[in-house]
């Protein structure tokens, strides 16, 4: 497709090394790597495949730990690698620019908007401080920001993550480079802005025909607006190409594994979920309510309480699970937090199967609480760093007076079940993967033998293909636990697979109901409907799926 | 405290050094008096004898008595006072700490407000008022020195256990159902301690610093030979016999840094960066 | 607006904290053997007449909550009570006192802010090389050297050895001198104190100045800014300094309560006429309302000035808004 011309970005065979002692000794090896002009090319791979390094390593902005010990790095026909630093600082926001993954930790927090957007005008022209303002002005406009000029003497923390990302944009692009470093950009957004955020980037690099490097993890994101594609693991390219060969007919293994590791969205939606009909109900919310006291602005005044959770009903039937997704802050987590009796109510009941639940205290409350357990998103937070794994998982038991012999053999059994080999329980969390620490965050659940199993955001935090593998364990487990599930996810392509039914919240309320393939296929709701067209990757999906 | 972890600290050129030094202090404090059981303030011969002339090896001070004899029991006291007061410290200040972060709300604001009073007042003046009120003796300055320094501590072990306590391993006990005492106790305090080992190590420090100032002041208990006493006592003298103020005083320096010394060497083998994050990708 | 609820909050939690201190003040007093005129009179000139009068004023017969309110009610009105050695109203024994000590603690804060900050900087743009070494030994040197024996040492050194500077008082006696050699004088007579109780903040700031810069260099948005083509001193000021100062001047208002203590140990060496020498003489000389009086106000003055760093504060952080 660019086959000819020169490209801006040439790298040949650029090997990093890591620090001595790290558990390989290069952070990339032997990467080569072309972007043309005009043209959007997305390093995609899992956590420590260096699809960052190799970002980071073009313009020379490695941690000091990090040293390119070989190769070379051509940036529009000139070499970066050992350049000297007052060379690469000129080509900096001028004829190359970075975005990254966190905009708000990427914008200073003490400075106004409109300076750090002059700053990088300031770092490499001199003009008059009017036209300064002008340029200031136009970029804040280019992105689509909202009222240019009072944002310009805002600060950081005003503005919301998909804001402050179009202002990293507005910096980057504010003097015209020839190519775009995005690392990934669009992480931190929630998914209608993400696709609000990648439809920027694509327009920007089209109207100036600018070469993107963009690093993401997310295969979705890549047949949104990958022109070419190189996959990366363990520090190597796997295998590369364009994108639509790569997402249609990948040579490698690991590639194919990464494919099929996407949750299937276009399955579900063909397959209609089948909810048990009229069955008795595990859990069920009446009128549900919480508000969150608005933040104290000085002394006395309070900005207005935020409705969390603002009048809802739910039913889990027995044996389904129960989809919530929604965006951040759409009070999906303070319901999981509610039915969990994490955080309490301000109104509304929960019964579980058929018995009162959110009324219970002390040693009622204990007595029944074990029939409602709880899978957390973060697998390094949820466990205690200083417990063996028999503590963390025994803790619920002993409490409910198991005897400890007795419980050392349901803690075996349920390790053996989740797929950890029992002798873990002597070890301390730290000494097991992501994906192995949430089994263990499973099994600490299961092992309670409750009835309703609350996941939250359970594989959000897991690369994609260990995420296949923890949904295939809780999918296993439901079945033959006969467990009813409530999954919390943002990721509607996650609900699509592993629900039957999903509720779409936002704003505190649920905003609409049905059997996943009805509200998939055809969406009631016009907030549903833009969640559902903001899946990146869906047409890909879709055709993958009816192929 | 495993052998492991000694060794990791030791393993610090700083640390090594500061223990050393303070294992020799101890040692020498903690035996000198087998082999010189004679009290302190005897005295026991001509005063102003320079160091290194005579029976005495540093010398006698301006009524006689041997400098060095005053040292080692500096050496006992100070110590002592030091850790005796971290311990009132601590005591306070873990609790008060981990009580306010833990069940925040209206406990957390009342005992943030104490712990802000006790941190605002110019401390060695309060613990003058106390010692004149208490008396003089070795008690009322490691209370006094405890209820001025525990401030510090409360403040480090709020912000951990405030941190700690919104962590999902604390959300999955309390919906194990573990009760809130013990969820404080079994789940929040191992994680919180490595900090407050730290700041007590550095208290200890400042605590021998304060004990000094305040015998320095003749507001020390006057039955117990100090340092801070030494250098107090030697002060008119300084023209004549500057080394009685120098000693004693070259002592507390060597003692104070020994232990910030460890000290520092305790926050990285207690918290070890590995790797500063490396790569993310 | 919202600045001035910030500073509106701070100022309620002040007077919390005032009213503690009178709380503290007041138990105090009781906790002493016999009861508070024993405490106030310990020592003094025992006119029965005078005695039986105290007595009545403050109601010692009358139920705790009582006495409390009649005493709160006198510091209130600013009735510290009154020296029987000096004479005079406690309150201005102290107040005579405030303008030297304000003098020494201004003077040793600007040393060591301005050292101690330069000395954090030179040591993080550094990093690991010798300056750092040297500063972090400095500053760990200067912590654990005792201020008053520091003091001792540089009399000893400065005022005896080489006598370039003078030990002790705040003017040459006997001079007469007025306008600026006055000022020039008592700046003389400022180096010694200032120098023996500056050091140790001097490493407290170092220190601190090391650890905020190391911190906000490994932000993100100090690598942003870095792929923006901006300069390494430009990165250094408008980025990486700008913010670590909001953690130095927290700290400075953490600090004040312990420079007032320094300035009793110094005031006490250099025979500086300010409040916290007066402690130290009221102990001497068994004036206690003095020396609960020198705790009194200098509580209030270490309140006033940890009012001043939040306001200071508000300035430096625009996020003030969302904290709280």
């Amino acid at each position: 497709m660019n086959g000819g011309g020169t490209p801006v970005l040439a790298i040949r065979d650029l090997t990093v090394a890591l620090p001595a002692g790290a558990d390989r000794a290069h952070a990339v090896e032997g990467i080569d790597l072309d972007v043309h002009a005009g043209e959007i090319v997305c390093i995609v791979g899992e956590t420590g495949s260096g699809k960052s390094v190799t970002a980071h390593a073009v313009l020379g902005l490695l941690p000091p730990t990090l040293r390119t010990v070989r190769g070379s790095i051509l940036f529009e026909g000139e070499e970066l690698v050992g350049a000297p630093e007052a060379r690469l600082r000129g080509l900096r926001g001028r004829r190359a620019a970075m975005i990254f993954q966190e905009p708000s930790a990427a914008l200073n927090p003490v400075r106004t908007i409109g300076d750090q957007v002059a700053e990088v005008i300031r770092a490499h022209l001199s003009l008059p401080a009017a036209e300064v303002e002008r340029r200031v002005a136009a970029g804040l406009a280019e992105v689509s920001l909202p009222d240019p000029e009072a944002l310009r003497r805002s600060y950081p923390f005003r503005l919301s993550g998909g804001q402050q990302q179009r202002v990293m944009i507005a910096i980057a692009l504010a003097l015209e480079p020839a190519m775009l470093i995005a690392d990934e950009p669009t992480t931190a957004l929630d998914v209608t802005t993400q696709a609000q955020i990648l439809r920027l980037i694509a327009e920007l690099q089209a109207r100036r025909g600018m070469a993107v490097l963009f690093v993401t993890h997310d295969l979705g994101v890549v047949a949104e607006i990958a022109d070419r594609v190189v996959v990366m693991r363990h520090g190597r390219i796997v295998e590369s190409g364009t994108a639509e060969r790569i997402l249609r007919a990948p040579r490698q293994d690991y590639t194919r594994l990464l494919i099929d590791a996407v949750p299937r969205f276009a399955a579900a939606t063909s397959a209609a979920g089948t909810p048990p009909p009229g069955g008795e109900p595990a859990m069920a919310g009446r009128g549900l309510r919480k508000l969150y006291q608005g933040r104290s602005v000085g002394l006395f005044r309070r900005r207005p309480p935020v409705a969390a959770l603002d009048d809802v009903d739910l039913r889990l039937t027995r044996g389904e699970t129960l989809g919530v997704v929604g965006e951040s802050g759409s009070g999906k987590s303070t319901l999981a937090r509610c039915l969990m009796r994490l955080t309490p109510l301000d109104a509304g009941e929960v019964e579980v199967a058929g018995r009162p639940f959110s009324r219970l205290e002390g040693a009622a409350l204990l007595a029944e609480r074990h029939r409602v357990q709880m899978v957390f998103q973060d697998p390094y937070g949820s466990l205690n760093p200083r417990q063996r794994v028999e503590t963390i998982i025994g803790t619920g038991l002993w409490l409910r007076g198991v005897p400890r012999a007795e419980a050392r053999e349901r803690i075996a059994a349920m390790l053996a079940e989740v797929g950890i080999d029992p002798a873990a329980m002597a070890r301390y969390p730290h000494e097991f993967s992501g994906g192995q620490r949430q089994r263990i965050a499973i099994a600490r659940a299961l092992v309670m033998e409750p009835e309703v199993l609350i996941a939250d955001e359970a594989v959000s935090a897991l690369d994609v293909s260990v995420q296949a593998q923890v949904l295939r364990l809780l999918a296993r487990m439901r079945a033959r636990l006969d467990l009813s599930m409530l999954f919390i996810t943002h990721d509607l392509r996650v609900a699509a697979q592993i629900c039957d039914r999903v509720l779409v919240m936002k704003d505190g309320r649920i905003v609409e109901e049905g059997p996943t393939g009805r509200v998939f296929a055809a969406p009631r709701d016009s907030y549903t409907r833009r969640l559902i067209d903001a899946i990146p990757g869906r047409a890909w999906l879709g055709a993958a799926a009816g192929a | 405290m495993s052998t492991g972890f000694i060794r990791r600290l030791a393993s610090h050129r700083g640390g090594a050094i500061g223990l050393a030094f303070l294992a020799v202090v101890v040692a020498v404090a903690l035996f000198y008096p087998l082999y010189n059981p004679r009290s302190p303030w005897s005295i026991v011969g001509r005063p102003f004898q320079p160091p290194f002339t005579g029976r005495f090896m540093l010398g006698t001070d301006m009524l006689g008595r041997d400098v060095l004899a005053g040292l080692v029991h500096g050496a006992r006291f100070s110590l002592l006072i030091g850790l005796l007061s971290t311990l009132v410290s601590l005591g306070i200040g873990v609790t008060v700490g981990a009580v306010a972060g833990y069940f925040r709300g209206w406990v957390d604001e009342v005992l943030m407000r104490i712990t802000e009073f006790f941190q605002i007042i110019p401390g060695l003046v309060l613990i003058m008022l106390l010692v004149v009120v208490m008396g003089t003796s070795m008690w009322s300055v490691v209370i006094g020195i405890g209820v001025v320094t525990w401030p510090n501590v409360a403040r480090i072990m709020r912000a951990e256990v405030l941190s700690l306590r919104t962590r999902a391993f604390v959300d999955a006990a309390r919906g194990l159902g573990q009760r809130p005492l013990a969820i404080l106790v079994r789940q929040i305090l191992p994680n919180a301690l490595s900090p407050v080992i730290v700041v007590a190590s550095v208290m200890v420090a400042s605590a021998i610093l304060i004990e000094s100032g305040l015998s320095f002041l003749g507001l020390g208990d006057p039955n117990v030979m100090t340092w801070g006493y030494m250098i107090g006592a030697a002060r008119p003298y300084l023209r004549e016999a500057w080394l009685l103020s120098a000693i004693p005083g070259v002592m507390i320096v060597l003692t104070v840094l020994a232990i910030n010394m460890i000290g520092d060497s305790l926050t990285t083998a207690l918290n070890p960066r590995h790797s500063r994050k490396g790569e993310r990708a | 607006m919202t600045r001035l609820g910030y500073i509106a909050e701070r100022l309620l939690r002040s007077v919390v904290v005032i009213g503690l201190i009178m709380v503290a003040s007041f138990f105090l007093v009781r906790l002493a053997p016999g009861d508070a005129v024993d405490f106030m009179i310990e020592g003094g000139a025992p006119d029965p007449e005078y005695v039986a009068e105290l007595r009545r004023q403050l109601g010692l017969d009358r139920p705790l909550l009582e006495q409390f309110l009649i005493y709160a009610g006198k510091l209130v009105r600013l009735d510290l009570g009154y020296s029987l050695r000096m004479q005079e109203p406690v309150l201005d024994v102290v107040l005579a006192r405030m303008p030297a000590t304000l003098l020494l603690a201004a003077s040793v804060l600007s040393f060591a802010l301005v050292t101690g900050v330069a000395l954090g900087i030179l040591a993080a743009r550094n990093l690991g090389r010798w300056q750092d070494s040297a500063v972090t030994a400095l500053s760990l040197l200067g912590y654990a050297t005792p201020n008053f024996w520091l003091g001792l040492m540089i009399v000893l050194l400065f005022a005896v050895w080489l006598p370039v500077l003078p030990p002790y008082g705040m003017t040459s006696i006997g001079m007469g001198l007025t306008g600026l050699q006055h000022a020039a004088d008592v700046a003389w007579h400022l180096v010694l104190p200032t120098f023996a109780l500056g050091t140790h903040y001097m490493g407290v700031f170092a220190r601190i100045t090391r650890a905020a810069m190391i911190d906000v260099a490994d932000m993100e948005f100090v690598k942003a800014a870095r792929a923006k083509g901006i300069g390494e001193l430009q990165l250094l000021w408008r980025h990486v300094f700008r913010n670590a100062m909001l953690a130095v001047v927290t700290y400075t208002g953490v600090q004040a309560g312990s420079l007032i203590s320094g300035t009793v140990l110094i005031e006490t060496v250099f025979a500086w006429p300010g409040v916290g020498r007066l402690a130290f003489d009221s102990i001497a000389s068994r004036d206690h309302p003095v020396l609960l009086g020198t705790f009194l106000v200098t509580s209030v003055l270490v309140i006033l000035i940890n009012l001043a760093t939040d306001i200071v504060y508000t300035f430096v952080d625009p996020r003030i808004e969302v904290k709280g």
